[in-house]
């Protein structure tokens, strides 16, 4: 469960969020769509305390791993592993937790056969799987994902979909900004919509889409986001 | 915390070590100076200081070096009081044919080069002349009658500074990568919500930045006492005061680098202001050679300049324990200071100013 209270923030003069009011629910997956520029990244980044909010708090319970969208960079210099090993460290991982937990993660993930390249000679689609895989090494009971398919090919999305279920199976609080519909659609419990710099309440996916067919989900989406 | 710092130690070195250019940093002193030495060896035997004109004061009589003041492009000049003369750099020097002392004055540089290089050619000539192997003319003193003998090799003047070049500047591209050059990718972001302790991490990267510093401050030692073998090389004492002195310089460098890395925008931010500050000892260091004045041992309380002054001092054998050890303890305050205002300003929103 992550609970916002009444959560403000802005850079500079310019707000950006407003009166967040909401509670994640524990051990589901909650979807969050905006448009672009609506803030969903500056919610994770105030989740994570990586921002502090000019009002407001934020409470939850357990570890929380974020994976940023934009452009992901790692140590470039440094190979796959070593990477991941980085910040497996910095999370006083064992070496035996460190590797359960990837051999679990490469079950759906497969990085193997690049562990061993340096991370900039490999494929963008490949350091967003490195980049996932750093971001859920130390097991983390709450999951933020921003934009987590992109750059990933159909079957690798596929892999951090059913990743993404598991680690729900798992009791995990996940978090995923998404701008995929079928991520919003087919994975998601909830349906938390950013708009006008406020969440105003989160849906159930059941009753957000209830009488939707397939093909009408995008609209219904796009209507709402503009309205 | 102390693992955690050495994990991120570990891989600081490891992004350092894959980065070609830090055998720059390592080869550099290995080449240059030896270079150095071989250059002001040479410099130092050519003719541009002897071909200048020479006005000069002469205290006491001796009919033995009438030949040679007349035959030299020296201008003699009678004065009433030669001190008074010397101070207002109306003359150059005074010759004592009685005491065989030349006095200089201590705040013109070019009247103690020509101290040396006149002292020098007198006692060649009275040895030539006389055919004797004792000194005549071999004491060579300030104005204030302080006797020093001194040597006019360019290493005197040449070497503090390639040293403090060397040693405030050989880290400052590394540091810029470590929080600028993260913040510009994103991985800074990424280090931040493992939940580090500011403190962790800044402590992680400039001991990382000083390890370096102290494998290229060793380097620089050898190939300085190994290329000026037998000339110049420097007692095992000196050594020890360079290389405290060195050393902490060096870990000033690193600190302050550091924390104009952790506040800039970015890459090419840092890289400017640390351009700029680090410039700044260097150019402390040419006024204090130029000034070429004895202070007491208060100047090693003032960070950076008691480095300049010990490097100077000890390469001209000149070290001294007592200023080794308040000018070693005196820069690690400075560097404790820093790294309190850095961490304390440190907020998680710096991380984002790209
Ligand atoms: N560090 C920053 N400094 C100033 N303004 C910022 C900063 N980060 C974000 N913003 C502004 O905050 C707003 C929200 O940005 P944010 O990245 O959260 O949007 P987003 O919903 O994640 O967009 P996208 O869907 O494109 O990823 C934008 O208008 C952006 O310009
Ligand atoms: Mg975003």
């Amino acid at each position: 469960m992550i609970k916002y209270s009444n959560i403000y923030k802005s850079f500079k003069k310019n707000s950006v969020l407003e009166n967040i009011n909401i509670t994640i629910p524990s051990s589901e997956i909650t979807a969050l769509v905006g448009k672009n520029g609506s803030g969903k990244t500056t919610l994770m980044r105030l989740t994570a305390s990586l921002l502090s909010p000019d009002k407001g708090k934020i409470d939850y319970k357990g570890s929380i791993g974020i994976l940023l969208g934009g452009s992901i960079n790692l140590y470039g210099n440094l190979s796959v592993e070593e990477n991941i090993d980085f910040f497996a460290r910095l999370h006083k991982l064992s070496k035996y937790e460190f590797e359960n937990n990837l051999s679990e993660i490469n079950k759906f993930i497969q990085i193997d056969d690049f562990m061993n390249k340096k991370f900039n000679q490999i494929s963008r689609g490949m350091q967003q799987k490195t980049a996932l895989v750093i971001s859920i090494i130390h097991n983390p009971d709450i999951l933020l994902l921003d934009e987590p398919s992109t750059g990933l090919d159909l079957m690798a999305t596929k892999d951090v979909f059913n990743f993404v279920k598991m680690l729900k199976d798992k009791e995990k609080t996940i978090l995923i900004s998404t701008h995929n519909i079928s991520e919003i659609a087919d994975l998601s419990d909830n349906i938390a919509i950013l708009k006008n710099k406020t969440i105003s309440k989160i849906e159930k996916r059941e009753i957000f889409f209830e009488n939707c067919e397939k093909q009408e989900q995008l609209n219904k989406i796009c209507n709402y986001l503009e309205k | 915390m102390l693992k955690t710092i050495s994990i991120i130690i570990i891989k600081e070195l490891k992004l350092i070590v894959r980065n070609r250019g830090v055998w720059i940093v390592f080869l550099l002193p290995t080449i240059i100076f030896p270079i150095i030495n071989i250059g002001t060896s040479y410099f130092c035997n050519t003719n541009s200081i002897i071909q200048q004109k020479y006005n000069i004061s002469i205290i006491g009589e001796n009919k033995f070096y009438n030949d040679f003041f007349e035959n030299q492009n020296i201008i003699i000049t009678k004065c009433k009081d030669p001190l008074k003369s010397l101070t207002n750099n109306d003359i150059d020097l005074i010759i004592n044919l009685d005491k065989s002392v030349i006095t200089y004055n201590s705040k013109n540089i070019l009247s103690l080069i020509k101290a040396n290089t006149l002292g020098e050619r007198l006692q060649q000539y009275s040895i030539q002349n006389l055919n004797i192997q004792k000194n005549i003319l071999c004491r060579i003193e300030n104005e204030k009658g302080f006797i020093e003998t001194v040597d006019i090799s360019l290493n005197k003047f040449l070497m503090p500074i390639v040293f403090i070049v060397f040693v405030s500047n050989s880290c400052s591209n590394y540091a810029d990568d470590m929080f600028a050059g993260e913040k510009e990718k994103g991985t800074l972001e990424i280090l931040f919500s493992s939940k580090l302790s500011k403190s962790t991490i800044f402590l992680g990267k400039v001991f990382s930045l000083i390890i370096i510093e102290l494998l290229s401050t060793i380097i620089s030692l050898i190939s300085f006492n190994i290329s000026a073998m037998g000339k110049q090389s420097l007692d095992i004492n000196d050594m020890l005061y360079l290389f405290l002195s060195a050393i902490s310089l060096g870990c000033i460098s690193s600190f302050v680098s550091l924390s104009i890395s952790l506040f800039s925008r970015n890459v090419r931010e840092s890289q400017i202001i640390n351009s700029f500050v680090l410039s700044i000892p260097v150019t402390l260091s040419v006024f204090k050679i130029l000034y070429n004045s004895k202070a007491g041992n208060w100047i090693y309380t003032i960070p950076i300049i008691n480095s300049i002054e010990l490097i100077t001092n000890s390469l001209s054998n000149n070290g001294n324990m007592v200023a080794g050890i308040i000018t070693f303890l005196t820069n690690i305050a400075l560097c404790i200071v820093i790294s309190f205002v850095s961490i304390r300003y440190m907020k998680k929103e710096v991380v984002l100013q790209t």
